[in-house]
């Protein structure tokens, strides 16, 4: 059963790179405050995701590195929940719905965020941002944001592929 | 046979080979992002399911986590998110405000 589980995740992850193959064009188009911005949104995304884990793994006795992995997901459940599974099947669920839940929480909040937070709540969305979440961030935050939003969704896929495996082996 | 590969170097593989198959479609004027969606689609029910089949055989192993396998979820939803949101909305005003005072 696992094997399998292995694959379709080599899969996903090749599909995704595929993707960021087909989007450079796109992204060396993006002006430069667009891309440092985008950048910038991206290094907060994993800053907040580790605090986050950290912060969530604590209280409710959590193996921290796992937790953390976790909320590295940034809203990525497709991978975080099938590789999280392989190490704890209670934390793939954690991973998986945690996930889930935040791109749902993205495509219904974004509106309301944007309006009490700002531009920076285009972190919400995570590696979202570049998919599912980018026709929301786009509607309600402007092409400029939804270019930002689509740089920060672009490189948090390429990382978080890397970063996770890291932070479960640290 | 014994993999010679670990799963984490087969995955960066994997990345890395998906962005140059991405790179070369990219020059080509066909239109390749349908095939690639069907493809990814196909793969991530495909792994969406053996998941909740792994997941499923050990589910009662899970037994009194539920609640913390549930508040874990909705922390992990919301925190990371709002978290980063607020940081990088302060580095933006922070930023913005550096600019209008230099011009």
């Amino acid at each position: 059963m696992l094997p399998y589980a292995y694959v379709f995740l080599y899969i996903v992850v090749g599909t995704a790179g595929i993707y960021v193959g087909l989007s450079w064009r796109r992204l060396a188009a993006a002006g430069r405050r667009i891309l440092s911005r985008g950048l910038a949104f991206t290094a907060f995304a994993v800053v907040g995701d580790v605090v986050a884990g950290l912060i969530i793994a604590l209280p409710l006795d959590l193996p921290v590195r796992l937790a953390v992995a976790a909320a590295l997901g940034s809203g990525w459940y497709s991978f975080t929940g099938p590789f999280l599974s392989l190490f704890s099947p209670a934390m793939g669920v954690i991973g998986f719905v945690g996930n889930q839940l935040r791109e749902d929480i993205t495509l219904a909040l974004f509106p309301l965020l944007k309006r009490y937070v700002g531009e920076g709540s285009v972190v919400m969305g995570g590696a979202t941002s570049m998919d599912t979440t980018l026709g929301v961030i786009t509607r309600y935050g402007g092409p400029e944001v939804g270019l930002e939003g689509m740089v920060q969704g672009v490189v948090l896929t390429l990382i978080i592929p890397m970063l996770m495996p890291a932070v479960v082996h640290l | 046979m014994p993999s010679v590969l670990s799963m984490e170097e087969t995955l960066y593989i994997s990345l890395a080979a998906g962005v140059l198959i991405g790179v070369v479609l990219s020059t080509r004027r066909v239109n390749n992002v349908k095939a690639v969606d069907v493809t990814s689609t196909i793969s991530i029910i495909a792994l969406v399911l053996s998941m909740g089949l792994v997941v499923g055989s050990e589910v009662l192993s899970l037994g009194g986590l539920v609640f913390t396998v549930i508040a874990a979820s909705i922390a992990i939803a919301v925190l990371p998110g709002l978290l980063g949101s607020y940081l990088a909305e302060v580095e933006v005003r922070r930023s913005e405000g550096g600019a209008k005072g230099s011009s």
